[in-house]
């Protein structure tokens, strides 16, 4: 054992003494044999000579025995990689275009990378994050609905969860020696903490009673509120902090990595009174732990068993309710998974273009490298050791590329930090680390591979093909062809990009210029939220003074309150009771939105009144039942009547609904980004139900400055004790729904805009290639009468037809991958015609373009030097 | 190109053991021997000879040292190592268990 180790440490360290015994062996040998064919009585020349031949190829031979020793190929390694340093070095121009082209598309996928990495494979930090689950209720014809404290605590029996818990968020103001300041609230419910098996850094968790709401209400602080609001300061610990509508005890500061839900600043446990409110209420976020060796197959068998006793145990409430279960990790990354592997798969292919071109570019200097190729197999170069060398050029290029790409990918971030939607998970804590390296040292290894292979194999078999005659013109016609698919394939990828890039484009414009129900201009809006046990008597004093003061403003031209902003959703929503009538099939499951605002609230977000009138004020007036519906509400439960007059009221099972009259139909406005129709809703006066998330708009020709102003001195220096958010437009408050599309269409823009140039890039390549291969035979032809202009629309035809093929392949590639994009599409068809023939225009201009240099640089061509030439 | 076309895959390495088994010898002296014993039938290029002497060093089963020949030059002679008859061992067992097969197979008289 040990002499073999040290035969083969020698055979590294000491290879030139090795080598010179080789030399000595054979030597030895060959005179041997030499002797031998004397002894037979041939002449001493001719037998030295017989010797040698008979031995062979000598380099060959000897290189084979170097090869035997095994750390060989190590020696070997380290002389590829020098010879190709100095090749490398000989072609800068090439060098730079390839490393830089690798960097890019390296640094780019790498920043994407940690984004999914963060967002879509590790969007919960927490201990066996992989066993969270979450549970989501569904009412009456499968519409999604909160979850209810009661029912959750039924569900903590289930055996499937080592622990259940439920959330919700709330505002609650702080009186922080530096003025208000509006905290971020999580309540939780039962075992939440346990679920996520929260830690603490600081203090102590929660016992068992102060998580359900007993004793004396605690709080946890997150760790970044800790830094931020507390600067650290341990001597928090144990204070008493007054926040909404109760003071804290602050027994603890969460570890941390404890990031879900994100964006919170204290932990705090509901009160008794939520954790056992009535099980009409729905509006709690449900979370559960799988217990060990239970699948979530069983654990949904166990919950559909227990929401069928719940159903004939509570008919009233639970009849219709069902629960489901996701992974926690696939709930939070909902949203924004679709367009991140959107993203992902467009930045993968500006990678493998820029790999296929780079792949292009070696083949073509493979080609003008036959002669070495040849040479070196004359002088006892192996098959094996040309591809190695070959390959030690590829690996060198992605390791440039990959060093480049990884500090490319640390401004990358940012940008996409910059770039990319607020509910992506994780954004702001977006970093580098170590499982982006490893993810660009493995897709540079894979790009070595990718553009090394090809040339590495036409290299070596171009080596035993050819002779050392070669090298005149009209050789390598079959390498181009190699390479005219090369440029197949980067244009076919291209068009898949462009026509995605298309597709998201004009989806985003039709977004933007939807028929939006409102009219933002000269409308100014800021809000409160105050906490959800603030008495309502309160709620609605704040949000009439408020309107009070909007009213009061020189220059208001109207001013109002509604539940949420135009496009921000809705508040309640519910199935809907006409006095006097059954709905037909269809409208009786359907969900309508149930929302509330003050009558000024119309006329300052420019909501038109198409029929009838709006409900009178709602202050101080008691029982006030009148009620305005959206003008799509109207068309689909009274379609061809006047619905003025009607009686209308969300059902809640049993007992007698709250019955509201019809004074009038308003204008439909959208409730989210991807509503085309409007929503189908009624707006209730204001205080008919509880809400305490005010959102004010007003109407007035004066700046935004001047609104600044008055509700900072006006507003709120009267309601010191509250937090009122920063006033803005309308359309900027509206406009941020749509961040998400646009951020996409930008980044998916840039990456199809990098493929095409790459791609126009390739072409450039080859055409320029073709010019200088055929210059001979241009020559000839010119010489024998051929038109300038002939010749180059030759050269520019010969690349339409390559790109007219890619675009074939692509554009039929394209119609199979945007079905995929289908639910990121608004508007737009995802076979829409317009998009494809936009890519399809694009890249045969861009193919144009590429090819007219050289194409004129062709018709260019003196006759008599290319003729000399030969 | 570097495989002995004209040995069994595999046998190179058993015949070399073989013939070091019996006496250290170098490199031109193992070919000439290996002719003698087979009666000219086995002969083994100069070019896959060295090769598998390397590569039998490197496994340990030879080893190799500079010794003086009989006409006064200094040569490598190659030897066998314990590792190398335990080798020497096995791969005879497989020989025989192979060529016995082989031989079977040949001999079976066709109808």
């Amino acid at each position: 054992m040990l002499q073999k180790l040290s035969l083969r440490l020698r055979s590294l360290f000491r290879s030139r003494v090795a080598d010179e015994e080789l030399d000595e062996e054979v030597r030895f040998h060959v005179e041997r044999q030499a002797e031998e064919f004397v002894r037979q009585g041939i002449p001493e020349k001719q037998a030295a000579l017989m010797a040698r031949r008979q031995f062979g190829n000598v380099t060959l031979h000897k290189e084979e025995c170097r090869d035997a020793r095994n750390w060989a190929w190590l020696e070997n390694l380290a002389q590829d990689f020098r010879h190709s340093v100095r090749a490398l070095r000989r072609n800068a121009g090439f060098t730079v275009v390839s490393v830089v082209t690798l960097a890019v598309g390296i640094g780019a996928t790498a920043a994407l990378f940690s984004v999914v990495d963060k967002a879509l494979l590790h969007p919960v930090n927490a201990p066996d994050a992989e066993r969270l689950v979450w549970l989501q209720d569904y009412g009456k014809g499968h519409n999604d609905t909160g979850g209810n404290p009661m029912r959750l605590i039924d569900y903590e029996a289930a055996r499937s969860f080592s622990a259940i818990g439920g959330f919700y968020s709330e505002g609650g103001v702080w009186q922080s020696p530096d003025g208000p300041v509006q905290l971020d609230v999580l309540r939780t419910l039962g075992d939440f903490n346990g679920v996520l098996r929260a830690r603490v850094q600081m203090g102590r968790g929660l016992t068992a009673e102060e998580a359900r709401g007993v004793g004396q209400p605690v709080a946890l602080l997150t760790s970044a509120t800790f830094h931020t609001r507390f600067h650290g300061n341990a001597s928090v610990l144990n204070q008493t902090l007054r926040f909404g509508t109760a003071a804290y005890q602050i027994v603890g500061v969460l570890a941390a990595d404890c990031d879900y839900p994100e964006e919170m600043d204290v932990w705090a446990p509901a009160t008794r009174e939520t954790q056992t409110l009535q099980r009409r209420a729905r509006f709690l976020g449900m979370v559960g732990r799988l217990a060990n060796g239970a699948p979530m197959r069983q654990a949904q068998a166990e919950l559909d068993v227990m929401a069928g006793r719940l159903a004939q145990q509570y008919p009233d409430t639970d009849r219709d309710i069902t629960t489901s279960l996701t992974p926690l990790a696939e709930h939070v990354s909902q949203g924004v998974r679709k367009p991140l592997l959107v993203l992902f798969g467009a930045v993968a292919s500006v990678l493998l273009i820029g790999c296929l071109n780079i792949a292009g570019l070696l083949l073509a200097r493979g080609m003008a490298r036959r002669r070495e190729a040849a040479i070196r197999v004359s002088v006892g170069a192996g098959y094996g050791r040309l591809v190695r060398l070959f390959f030690a050029e590829s690996l060198l290029l992605a390791g440039a590329g990959c060093v480049g790409g990884l500090l490319l990918a640390l401004v990358g971030v940012d940008v996409l930090k910059a770039a990319l939607p607020d509910d992506v998970p994780h954004l702001a804590a977006l970093s580098l680390d170590w499982r982006v390296v490893v993810y660009g040292i493995l897709i540079s290894l894979v790009a070595a591979l990718v553009f090394g292979a090809l040339p590495a194999w036409q290299f070596a078999a171009g080596a035993q093909a050819f002779a050392l005659k070669d090298g005149s013109a009209g050789s390598g016609v079959g390498k181009n062809r190699l390479r005219s698919l090369l440029v197949i394939s980067e244009v076919a990828l291209s068009a898949v990009l462009l026509v995605t890039a298309a597709l998201l484009a004009n989806s985003f414009l039709k977004l933007r210029s939807q028929a939006v129900g409102f009219n933002s201009a000269h409308a100014y809006t800021f809000g409160l939220e105050l906490p959800w046990d603030l008495d309502g008597s309160v709620v609605n004093a704040i949000a009439a003074d408020t309107v009070a003061r909007l009213d009061a403003f020189p220059g208001t031209i109207a001013g109002g309150v509604v539940d949420r902003l135009p496009l921000h959703g809705g508040s309640q929503s519910g199935h809907l009771l006409v006095r006097g009538r059954t709905l037909p099939a269809g409208m009786a499951e359907k969900e309508f939105g149930f929302r509330m605002a003050s009558p000024g609230y119309f006329a300052a977000a420019g909501i038109p009144v198409m029929k009838g009138g709006l409900y009178r004020d709602w202050q101080g007036v008691k029982g006030l039942h009148e009620v305005v519906i959206s003008q799509r509400m109207a068309a689909l439960v009274f379609p061809g009547e006047d619905p003025v007059g009607h009686e209308i009221a969300q059902s809640f099972g049993k007992g007698e609904p709250s019955w509201f009259r019809i004074v009038g139909v308003v204008g439909s406005v959208p409730l989210h980004t991807a509503d085309t129709e409007g929503a189908a809703e009624a707006y209730l006066p204001w205080g008919a139900t509880y809400w305490p998330l005010l959102n004010f708009v007003v109407r007035t020709e004066r700046p935004l400055a001047d609104v600044a102003r008055y509700v900072h001195e006006q507003i709120q220096m009267a309601n010191k004790g509250q937090v009122f958010s920063t006033v803005a437009t309308l359309d900027e408050r509206t406009a941020e729904t749509r961040s998400g599309p646009r951020s996409y269409v930008m980044l998916a823009g840039g990456f199809a805009v990098a493929a095409l140039a790459l791609s126009a890039l390739g072409i450039f390549g080859l055409m320029a290639h073709e010019t200088a291969r055929r210059t001979q035979e241009i020559g000839v032809r010119l010489a024998l009468g051929a038109e300038p202009e002939g010749i180059a629309r030759d050269a520019v035809w010969r690349a339409v037809k390559l790109v007219a093929a890619g675009l074939v392949v692509g554009l039929v590639a394209a119609w199979y991958v945007s079905a995929l994009i289908n639910s990121l599409l608004f508007g737009v068809e995802p076979h829409d015609v317009g998009s494809y023939a936009i890519a399809a225009a694009v890249l045969l201009t861009a193919a144009v373009a590429a090819s007219l240099v050289p194409a004129i640089r062709a018709a260019r061509i003196d006759p008599i030097r290319a003729l000399r030439h030969e | 190109m570097s495989k002995p076309s004209d040995l069994v895959q595999g046998t190179l390495d058993l015949l070399l053991l073989k013939i070091l088994a019996l006496e250290p010898l170098h490199g031109w002296a193992i070919g000439q021997r290996l002719k003698q014993i087979s009666s000219d039938v086995l002969q083994v290029s100069d070019g896959s000879l060295y090769p598998a002497l390397h590569k039998l060093e490197q496994e340990g089963w030879i080893k190799a040292d500079w010794q003086i020949t009989e006409n006064n030059r200094r040569a490598k002679f190659y030897a066998l190592t314990t590792t190398g008859k335990r080798a020497l061992a096995l791969e005879t067992k497989n020989w025989e268990r192979l060529s016995n097969a082989i031989s079977g197979v040949v001999r079976l008289t066709e109808i």
